[in-house]
């Protein structure tokens, strides 16, 4: 069914259901209406029949015996005569309840009930005592019989009055009868109703559960299959870039020279894209983890202006640096990413400068929230950013004056990756405003103070020795292979090849080496557990120094590297100069010139 | 509301209360003696009497009082009725009445008691002229309480109509 039927169909199932529970209170309020209204007819506005009807055979009693003293008296005296009228009057006021009005209305029906109507007409002549003209005993007997007739009528109209309050009391027990299932009735409407909704509305929450579910699982297979592509891409190029440096290092003539050197800045862009790609797909993908430990800032700082220094055009320029005097030697943050930031923009100064200097000034400030902020400022005096391209140059594939300059290579991913990385970390790259020439660049960081020195962690164990080092390299790729043996030939070692994480586990135990490189991904073992076995291996494999080679950069697989005891990387594509650094940092061998 | 504020009202109110009283005394007329036959006899907390403490009222002395009507239905007849009577207000001023309520008695001793602040309420009249013709015991006088029903709608339930005593003989002011 399409989204918007669906979408139909539930605005429909809640109006069903509104209707349903106003229905319900409409029906409970009609039935609870219908109830009061009967009570207020019965019981609170009009005279009860059965006292109405006592009182009139109650005062004709009352008239009966008036008479019992003129009974004994043998005759009529005034004074008892008079007491005989007011009784009689007394009844008279009450029998006239019966023949009209409320009363009348609600006792008599049908046709011999209407008869004794006509009975009643016939009393206040039969028994007055003022047409009395014979108080003999013999007159007052036939009038006591005349009463007595009278007394039946009352009590039958007392019965009937009877009759009448049960029917009443009956028809209201009906009502209430009524009322009270009809309420319940709507009541058990409204409830399934309401409940029939809630169950519908549970259902929609568990689909949107499922497809939130569905939605996370297809980004973790992009995420696989990022990681997947980057290593597939990865692994060719390292054999290229590999191979053009070691091209460039034998003998050439002028025009080789170029083209080797051409081919080695192709491959060094191609690998810019292939990380700028990878890097904003992950920031897109929420998949960037930012980590937390111990960085010396003057030494961050310095490894930083050394690759800037050593990149393209960089000679040209004056590149220099400044550390507030105030700023902790060392503070929290991620080395790693906080570096790719950096020189992502210090790059880009370099790039778009022509001539003058780059400089990057560290310095403290208080955030707008009231925190100390970290302040890394990268300023050139290079063209600048025209006023209309400030907020886009942050938007993803743009680049500032990619028309008016010298076209830029690069995706134009840099300063979108920098911002996001920056904001990972809780800060923010900006643009400041223009002042005089170039363009000034502020990332932002919360500034958190580490430690001491001693919680620093001991990179790696120092096998201090010269000279030639025998090294075991795990390489399943022959291409790669070839490219590693090269490179470290070069450098004047010994190299062993092993093809896998089995092979290089029992080379390493077969015969002694100063240094393990392992690539990651291999068939058979792969190097984390090669790594694993190596160290557990015995007294040697604990000392023996462990490179990862790989082209894997997932934070996570570097995790999992140091677990498994795994001293240092180098990525894949490797290049001569930082193998030579590697070696000389792991193993204490001086750097020599490739 | 603040305790000062209730005694100025309470003292305000004793004050009204004794200023109505002296000028309920000093108006008060002493009651003659009924000349024809005695239809009313007021009882109980009264201050102005014609003997043996009681007030007794025939029906010139009544309608001496003024006259006052009223139309309604009645839950025992059919269709409006004219009645002409007292109002009961006014006849208990007359008699210098201070209770908080009546007890009204009827010639067959029905006993219903009645709130005096009824008559502050509602125009309540002692009546007895039933369209226009003096009422007789057999219908229900000589002196009937009537209510105003029609124009009160409050008063149209059991509990009030309890209280419109028929052939009514007796007041107690309690």
């Amino acid at each position: 069914m399409r989204p918007d039927l669906h979408a139909a169909r539930r605005r429909w199932r809640s109006l069903a259901v509104l209707a349903a529970v106003a229905l319900s209170a409409l029906g409970i309020a009609a039935s609870l209406y219908s109830f009061h209204a009967l009570v207020t007819r019965f019981y609170v506005t009009k005279e009860n029949l059965v006292f109405v009807s006592t009182r009139a055979e109650v005062e004709l009693a009352r008239y009966s015996s008036s008479l019992l003293g003129m009974v004994a008296a043998r005759g009529a005296s005034a004074e008892a005569l008079a007491e005989a009228e007011l009784r009689f009057d007394i009844f008279l006021s009450r029998l006239e309840l019966f023949r009209g009005g409320f009363v009348a209305e609600a006792l008599f029906e049908g046709q011999e009930e209407r008869a004794l109507l006509a009975r009643i007409e016939t009393i206040e002549q039969a028994l007055d005592p003022r047409a009395v003209q014979d108080w003999s005993p013999e007159g007052m007997r036939a009038l006591e019989r005349r009463i007595s007739g009278v007394a039946l009528l009352m009590q039958e109209i007392s019965l009937i009055a009877l009759r009448r309050e049960l029917r009443s009391e009956k028809e209201l027990l009906r009502v209430l009868d009524t009322s009270v299932a009809a309420s319940g009735a709507f009541f058990a409407m409204g409830t399934l109703a309401l409940l029939f909704f809630l169950r519908a509305r549970s259902r929609a929450l568990r689909n949107a559960e499922r497809a939130r579910a569905a939605a996370e699982a297809a980004d973790r297979a992009k995420g696989d299959f990022l990681a997947k592509m980057s290593h597939e891409i990865r692994t060719p190029l390292n054999a290229v870039i590999g191979l053009t440096n070691l091209l460039g290092g034998t003998a050439l003539a002028t025009q080789q020279r170029q083209f080797v050197e051409t081919m080695e800045a192709a491959g060094s862009q191609l690998l810019q894209v292939v990380n700028d790609v990878l890097d904003f797909s992950r920031l897109q993908a929420g998949r960037v983890e930012i980590a937390a430990a111990p960085i010396e800032l003057r030494g961050f700082v310095d490894r930083l202006l050394l690759v800037i220094g050593g990149l393209p055009g960089a000679s040209r320029l004056a590149i220099s640096s400044s550390i507030a005097p105030d700023l902790p030697a060392r503070i929290l943050g991620d080395d790693a990413r906080l570096m790719q930031v950096l020189s992502n923009l210090l790059a880009n100064a370099v790039k778009f400068t022509r001539e003058g200097e780059v400089r990057l000034d560290v310095s403290a400030e208080r955030g707008p929230d009231g925190g100390e902020v970290l302040r890394f400022a990268v300023s050139d005096t290079g063209p600048g950013i025209p006023e209309e391209m400030r907020d886009e140059i942050f938007e993803p594939f743009r680049q500032a004056g990619a028309e008016r300059l010298r076209p830029h290579e690069g995706t134009g991913l840099g300063l979108s990756i920098s911002r996001g990385l920056a904001r990972l970390m809780g800060g923010d790259v900006v643009l400041a405003p223009a002042s005089g020439r170039g363009a000034c660049f502020v990332t932002m960081i919360p500034l958190r103070a580490a430690a001491t020195q001693d919680d620093a962690r001991v990179a790696a164990p120092v096998a201090s020795r010269s000279g030639p080092l025998a090294i075991l390299v795990a390489e399943d790729t022959p291409t790669n292979q070839l490219v590693i043996r090269l490179m470290l030939e070069g450098l004047g070692h010994r190299v062993r090849i092993a093809a896998n994480g089995v092979e290089a586990v029992e080379a390493f135990v077969a015969e002694a080496c100063d240094l393990v490189l392992l690539d990651i991904q291999m068939p058979l073992m792969d190097g984390f557990e090669a790594a694993r076995r190596i160290r557990g291996s015995g007294a040697r494999g604990r000392a023996v120094p462990i490179l990862a080679l790989s082209a894997f950069t997932q934070p996570s697989d570097r995790d999992e590297a140091t677990r498994c005891g795994i001293d240092g990387f180098l990525s894949k594509p490797v290049r001569q100069k930082n193998i030579a650094e590697a070696l000389s940092r792991f193993a204490g061998e001086a750097p020599r010139a490739a | 509301m603040s305790i000062s504020r209730l005694a100025a009202r309470s003292l305000a109110l004793l004050a009204a209360a004794f200023v109505v009283l002296g000028l309920a005394v000093a108006s008060a007329q002493p009651l003659p003696a009924p000349a024809g036959t005695p239809i009313l006899e007021i009882s109980g907390r009264i201050s102005v009497t014609n003997g043996d403490a009681r007030a007794r009222f025939d029906l010139a002395m009544l309608e001496a009082l003024g006259v006052s009507r009223t139309r309604t239905t009645t839950a025992w007849t059919n269709g409006p009725q004219d009645f002409e009577g007292v109002s009961l207000k006014a006849l208990l001023e007359r008699v210098g009445a201070f209770g908080d309520r009546i007890e009204a008695v009827a010639l067959n001793d029905y006993k219903v008691e009645i709130p005096v602040s009824d008559f502050a309420r509602w125009p309540v009249i002692l009546a007895w002229r039933q369209n226009g013709q003096l009422m007789r015991v057999r219908d229900k006088g000589p002196l009937w309480i009537v209510y105003p029903q029609d124009d009160f709608p409050a008063l149209n339930n059991k509990e009030a109509q309890g209280k419109w005593t028929w052939q009514l003989k007796e007041i107690r002011v309690k």
